[in-house]
């Protein structure tokens, strides 16, 4: 990682869960966006292009995996770490996720901000 | 009877079977999508309270008194305890519909008993409990399992050793090769299973006694997953234990190669 701190973008439309999750990585150092639906998910991470995005797969509008696909388009955002994080676990979800190229798929309830934060920065080690 | 009437009989018999095993998948298949969007609908508030907690724990939100940090850490706990459940009951929807998949490849096992060791050492250091993993002298080939569900298994039987198991108790994970199966042992010096009620050990929302009285909270439904995911593999596994003394459940695994 650069003297830049690292940009994460969280698309999530859980005003709660985007507000704890943008403390606490604001917390560890990062540049922290966030949006509450894909299209405003989208639309920022083509501007911002961010080192690392958390997306929620059931989104207002246009879906996670929607999002996934259109990045997929465009070159840019190819060397985006994208984390899914969802609360849906069903295993076409996964696999659907995988193949549009999320790196990895995280139930929400099953961990907390310290190890996402923590899986993010091992992630952020590994250029994509 | 003539043979006439025996085969229209017997092709109404297959119909009426295939029919109602339909009607029975299509009823499981509704009942699996409610579950599945229950738990979606349970998993999201869950995850509030788990990484508010959290983040009040680790003193992000403030200083925290000593009176403070132990009902938040009891209150993480049963949160957790009830991500445990939901997860449990969606597994168990999956299981019984027949929705499980198995994505079978081959797995470092070594690395992965270590793997689930380190993630169970915070819950039980704070215990005081030791947790040794005991490898065979050669290495152990890759092994084909699905990795997550062997995984879940592993997790689940070294999370009951260690709630079953008194402060300062050891808990030993051994894994050995006999012939070709890859057999996978967690020991512990906890309270045991009852004679009374070793049977009913693997059947789903069953709690033994003893096991309820040491730790209210719980599904019932982690052995019976466990047991239906190895057999699954093609694998066996079961225990041996004395009231006082300690459990030990063995768990083996064939070369699906």
């Amino acid at each position: 990682m650069s003297n830049t701190p690292p940009k994460i973008l969280l698309i999530e439309d859980d005003q709660f869960l985007q507000a704890l999750a943008v403390q606490k990585f604001t917390k560890e150092g990062f540049q922290t966006l966030s949006a509450m639906d894909g299209e405003r998910g989208i639309m920022l991470a083509e501007k911002e292009i961010p080192d690392v995005i958390l997306l929620d797969i059931l989104l207002p509008g246009i879906d996670g995996f929607a999002v996934l696909t259109r990045m997929q388009v465009n070159p840019a955002l190819q060397s985006v770490h994208v984390f899914m994080l969802s609360n849906y676990s069903q295993p076409e979800d996964v696999a659907k996720a995988q193949a549009l190229g999320a790196e990895r798929f995280l139930i929400k309830a099953d961990y907390t901000l310290d190890q996402i934060a923590d899986m993010v920065k091992e992630s952020l080690t590994v250029q994509k | 009877m003539q043979v006439e009437t025996f085969f229209l009989l017997y092709l109404a018999t297959v119909i009426f079977g295939v029919f109602l095993f339909r009607i029975i998948r299509q009823r499981d298949m509704r009942l699996l999508g409610e579950v599945t969007n229950m738990v979606h609908q349970l998993r999201t508030p869950l995850a509030q309270v788990k990484w508010s907690l959290k983040i009040l724990m680790d003193g992000e939100a403030g200083k925290i008194t000593a009176e403070e940090m132990e009902l938040l850490t009891k209150s993480f706990a049963s949160n957790d305890r009830t991500i445990t459940l939901v997860n449990d009951i969606l597994a168990v929807a999956r299981l019984e519909s027949g929705k499980l998949e198995y994505r079978f490849a081959p797995v470092d096992m070594s690395a992965l008993l270590n793997e689930v060791r380190t993630s169970a050492l915070s819950v039980s250091t704070a215990k005081g409990i030791r947790i040794e993993l005991l490898l065979p002298s050669s290495p152990i080939p890759l092994w084909v399992v699905d990795v997550d569900k062997i995984r879940n298994v592993l997790q689940n039987l070294l999370d009951n050793a260690i709630k079953y198991t008194p402060r300062g108790g050891a808990i030993a994970i051994i894994a050995e090769l006999v012939s070709n199966e890859l057999h996978i042992a967690i020991r512990d010096n906890g309270i045991g299973i009852p004679d009374a009620v070793k049977e009913k050990i693997f059947t789903r929302f069953f709690r033994a006694p003893n096991a309820m009285a040491t730790e209210s909270g719980g599904s019932g439904l982690g052995l019976f997953i466990a047991a239906t995911i190895v057999q699954q593999h093609g694998g066996k596994i079961w225990f041996e234990s004395a009231s006082g003394e300690g459990t030990t459940f063995h768990l083996s695994l064939p070369s699906l190669r």
